[in-house]
């Protein structure tokens, strides 16, 4: 009777986690099929808004824009990535960690933050542009145009390649490698034949998720591509959906199943793509310590290069917001001593709905951060420590937020509270907030507690079953303290995606519940900029410690 | 063949490897033996330039690749030394053919040419109907055969095998053992293997050299090292044995012979080197030596018996594994009949089946 209870226990959870992931999008395949808003009761099914949608000129263009778009920030995101995890984890150079821990810079700094200052510093009438033309007579290319978004989105996106690139090639047992080397092949050969083959499949599967984040990414085309009018799918959503006078639901819900359907197709081309991936899965070898590869001179030039590239694209722009913050105006050609004041935190702290925006992302970060970690753990714990099918079934589940745009999870929740009886109150308040965000990053943070689980073993939990512990005391006694360096390592990681998100807040806020991130973007709107970046340094001065002790291990 | 000479190895305070020097033969198949931990990986790994020592010289064909002194160190790759790793490494995006032709790619030969070779290495190792085939689509047995075939096929100086059977089963591994001795004895090419396995160890190679922590322990022909153990840790390691102390009364430098007593009181004459009356020494005796017996008839002529309490009896297939105590303290032996339950038993020792060790 136990045993039943239990089972019917895994199947309704299994069941629930389904359904809470789905949720998002339930609400917008309905409003895509229906002829009038959502909320109308005589609305009827109707393919009509597809129809409207395929007729839509800035539909098209957008749709081509993001093609462009995301293919060239992809590959400058994979090229960087592959050559710099090739770099930091098989040669030996100069300061080798700390410039790794620079270069992973962008993922703390947020593409949102790093667009401003981008914008700020690189564009047309930004400072460092100014400065080129007073002093030597030529400017920058211009930053506004699909060309410059890519840039920013490609270095913005690297250290996500370069992540997964070092945990590819971090799988390839050491032993292929003495290999060539006893065959006869040098560093580099051994390099080019047998350590990028085998990363092969990798640079596929990073191309698709590259892809994936830019067709989802919304600060970099709103910030630089909206000045240019260059409009994706992402802006031509957020236009539509939420800045427009008149919101047409129907055509806006088209747009989303249609992006929706371009990053299924991708997952799908990807698993369709690697054939039989065993012909990569390394099979055996003992986990040796990897040797880093010592090289002389060179390695000082491969770290001025670097250093350079990561001065340029992270360390200057966040500079340069940090000074932006404490002064009125910059420019080069006024003195910055008589441009340094305080007031643009004043104006933060002056005003009610700024200093609660920040209450507000701090509450979702640490509370909504600890509710997303119980849920990740108990997910966790039904996957690896119940039933077979349940393993199968969340570990797939799991993923299905990744294929949603997070602009999609907070249009489909906007949507969802609209159907729902007293959806109006949990609109009022931040737990709808938290919601969305536990569901747009349930996959990054499960990813990161599996590890723990498979390491750990069953058969430790079994021990305690035959040692006479229920199902309960093996979690809290075995579990739970074995794993606590993964809840740490989750928490912080939640922690830090909730504090910077603010694509899917962007339909979901109202008054009385900003966070930062729509904040920074109304700011920038109404042309704010010195408040823009006190709000954006606040942010970083929370977030950025947090995530240097994320990413500087291993 | 290879020469070493003061070769040392430390992970910071960690002495991998004491000072080693020793020299093995051209063509000839030496083991390296010992229990994991004792440097006989790493050992490998300094000869091949996957490793760098701490310290001293290692020569290959009489050419320098290492040097501490004087600053050579020829890379892996440049050392041309056929190498089977544990884990075989054949690379799971190549085929067969690509694994095996791949070094001779490296080595600049022509694409018609080096297949070849390669088939030809195939044909050699009854590898053909493989050539096509995906790494994961080969058996353990196969891989193994295609990593030896890789390591061979550009004609190396030498070939060292770092545990190249301990990924097979039982029944495999005796076979592919067999193979491997005979492939050896074609080729003539001077040998190095790592294992763990005495039984490897002694059937496949004409020396043995048994290490310790990072010390030569004993160094030999294979009957030698199973024969004349010089220390208690390498009798037990080679095949195993019983030791007991015992205190040198007798020599006799003509005979070679040494009188000792135990400390039961009974008094033995061995042979053995002469050592000085007094000198505490250990004796062994293979388990398969002792003698079970159930009355002093049926011991050999001239054997000193002793109560023997049976603790246990396991069958073993053919044989049984006997334990249980003596007055000289536990000992194991391996006899073709169990014991009768009940009845008393003593363990004969023959004189001629101990060993006098060095310690």
């Amino acid at each position: 009777m136990a045993f039943l209870n239990f089972r019917v226990a895994t199947v309704a959870f299994c069941v629930a986690l389904f359904l809470f992931l789905i949720s998002p999008v339930i609400p917008i395949v309905y409003q895509a099929f229906l002829d009038k808003p959502i909320y109308d009761a005589s609305a009827a099914f109707s393919l009509g808004n597809f129809g409207r949608l395929i007729a839509d000129a800035e539909f098209l263009t957008a749709t081509e824009n993001t093609f462009y778009f995301a293919s060239l920030s992809s590959v400058i995101s994979i090229v960087l990535g592959l050559s710099l995890s090739l770099i930091f984890e098989r040669l030996n150079i100069p300061l080798r960690k700390t410039l790794r821990l620079l270069f992973l810079a962008p993922i703390f700094i947020s593409p949102l933050i790093l667009s401003f200052a981008w914008s700020m510093l690189y564009g047309p009438g930004g400072y460092f542009s100014l400065f080129l033309r007073a002093n030597f007579g030529f400017g920058l290319p211009n930053l506004y145009s699909l060309g410059g978004m890519s840039v920013i989105a490609g270095i913005s996106q690297a250290p996500i390649s370069y992540l997964f690139f070092a945990a590819a090639a971090a799988n390839i047992p050491q032993d292929f490698e003495r290999a060539a080397r006893t065959a006869g092949a040098g560093p580099l050969t051994t390099i080019r034949t047998v350590v990028i083959p085998l990363l092969k499949p990798a640079i596929l599967s990073c191309a698709v998720l590259n892809f994936m984040l830019v067709v989802d990414l919304l600060a970099v085309p709103l910030i630089i591509g909206e000045p240019a009018r260059i409009q994706v799918l992402a802006t031509y959503l957020y236009t539509k959906g939420l800045i427009s006078a008149q919101v047409d639901y129907g055509i806006v819900a088209a747009a989303a199943v249609f992006m929706i359907i371009i990053v299924q197709l991708l997952v799908w081309m990807q698993t369709r793509w690697l054939g039989d991936t065993r012909r990569y899965v390394t099979v055996g070898g003992r986990a040796a310590k990897t040797t880093r590869i010592r090289i002389g001179g060179t390695g000082w030039v491969l770290t001025g290069v670097i250093g350079l590239f990561v001065v340029m694209t992270s360390i200057v722009p966040t500079a340069f917001l940090v000074l932006r913050s404490f002064s009125s105006l910059l420019s080069p050609l006024l003195p910055i001593a008589d441009v340094l004041t305080l007031e643009n935190y004043q104006v933060i702290f002056a005003r009610e709905q700024y200093v609660r925006s920040i209450y507000n992302t701090l509450i979702i970060s640490s509370v909504g951060g600890l509710a997303a970690l119980a849920l990740t753990f108990v997910a966790a714990v039904f996957a690896y420590r119940t039933l077979p099918f349940a393993r199968t079934w969340i570990e797939q589940v799991a993923v299905i937020p990744r294929a949603v745009p997070g602009l999609v999870v907070g249009l489909g929740f906007f949507y969802a509270v609209i159907l729902m009886p007293g959806g109006d109150v949990l609109r009022q308040t931040i737990v709808i907030l938290m919601i969305a965000f536990t569901i747009r990053y349930f996959p990054t943070g499960f990813n990161s507690m599996t590890p723990a689980f498979l390491q750990i073993g069953g058969d430790l939990d079994r021990a305690v079953r035959v040692s006479g512990g229920s199902r309960w005391a093996a979690v809290r006694d075995v579990t739970f303290p074995l794993t606590k360096a993964a809840l740490v390592g989750t928490f912080m990681l939640y922690f830090v995606q909730f504090f910077k998100e603010y694509s899917a807040a962007s339909f979901l806020f109202s008054p009385g519940t900003e966070v930062i991130g729509t904040t920074m973007l109304q700011l920038n709107l109404v042309g704010h900029l010195g408040s823009l970046a006190a709000l954006a340094v606040i942010q970083l001065a929370i977030t950025v410690p947090l995530a240097v002790v994320i990413y500087s291990r291993g | 063949m290879i020469t070493l000479n003061g070769v040392t190895k430390s992970y910071g305070s960690v002495n991998v490897l004491n000072p080693i020097s020793l020299s093995i033969e051209e063509g000839s198949f030496t083991a390296l033996l010992g229990a994991s931990g004792c440097g006989k990986t790493t050992l490998l790994n300094l000869i091949a330039g996957l490793d760098k020592p701490t310290a001293g010289d290692i020569q290959i064909g009489g050419a320098q690749v290492y040097s501490s002194s004087s600053g050579i160190d020829i890379p892996a790759e440049r050392r041309n030394v056929g190498f089977v790793f544990q884990s075989y490494a054949l690379w799971p995006h190549m085929r067969v053919i690509d694994n095996i032709s791949y070094p001779l790619r490296l080595r600049g030969m022509g694409r018609t040419q080096r297949h070849a070779a390669a088939k030809e290495m195939l044909a050699r190792l009854d590898l053909t109907p493989l050539a096509e085939r995906y790494p994961f689509e080969l058996s353990g047995g196969q891989q193994q055969r295609v990593a030896i075939a890789r390591a061979l096929v550009f004609q190396p100086k030498v070939l060292l095998l770092d545990e190249p059977l301990s990924a097979l089963d039982v029944q495999l591994r005796e076979r592919a053992r067999s193979w491997l001795a005979k492939l050896q004895a074609e080729l003539k090419l001077t040998t190095v293997i790592v294992t763990h396995d005495h039984v490897e160890a002694l059937s496949l190679s004409d020396r043995v050299i048994l290490l310790r922590n990072g010390d030569v322990e004993q160094d030999g022909s294979a009957s030698e090292v199973y024969d004349s153990p010089r220390t208690a840790y390498a009798a037990d390691f080679v095949g195993g044995a019983n030791a007991f102390d015992a205190v040198v009364e007798t020599t006799d430098a003509a005979a070679g012979h040494v009188g000792v007593r135990l400390d039961t009181g009974d008094r033995l004459i061995l042979a053995g080197r002469p050592m000085e009356a007094g000198t505490a020494a250990r004796i062994a005796i293979r388990p398969r030596r002792l003698q079970v017996v159930e009355s002093r008839a049926a011991a050999l002529e001239g054997s000193l018996l002793l109560p023997f309490q049976v603790n246990a009896t396991l069958f073993q297939g053919n044989d049984w594994e006997v334990v249980g105590t003596t007055p000289l303290g536990e000992m194991r032996a391996i006899t073709p009949r169990a014991p009768t339950p009940g009845a008393p038993v003593f363990v004969g020792i023959h004189p001629n089946d101990c060993r006098l060790l060095l310690s």
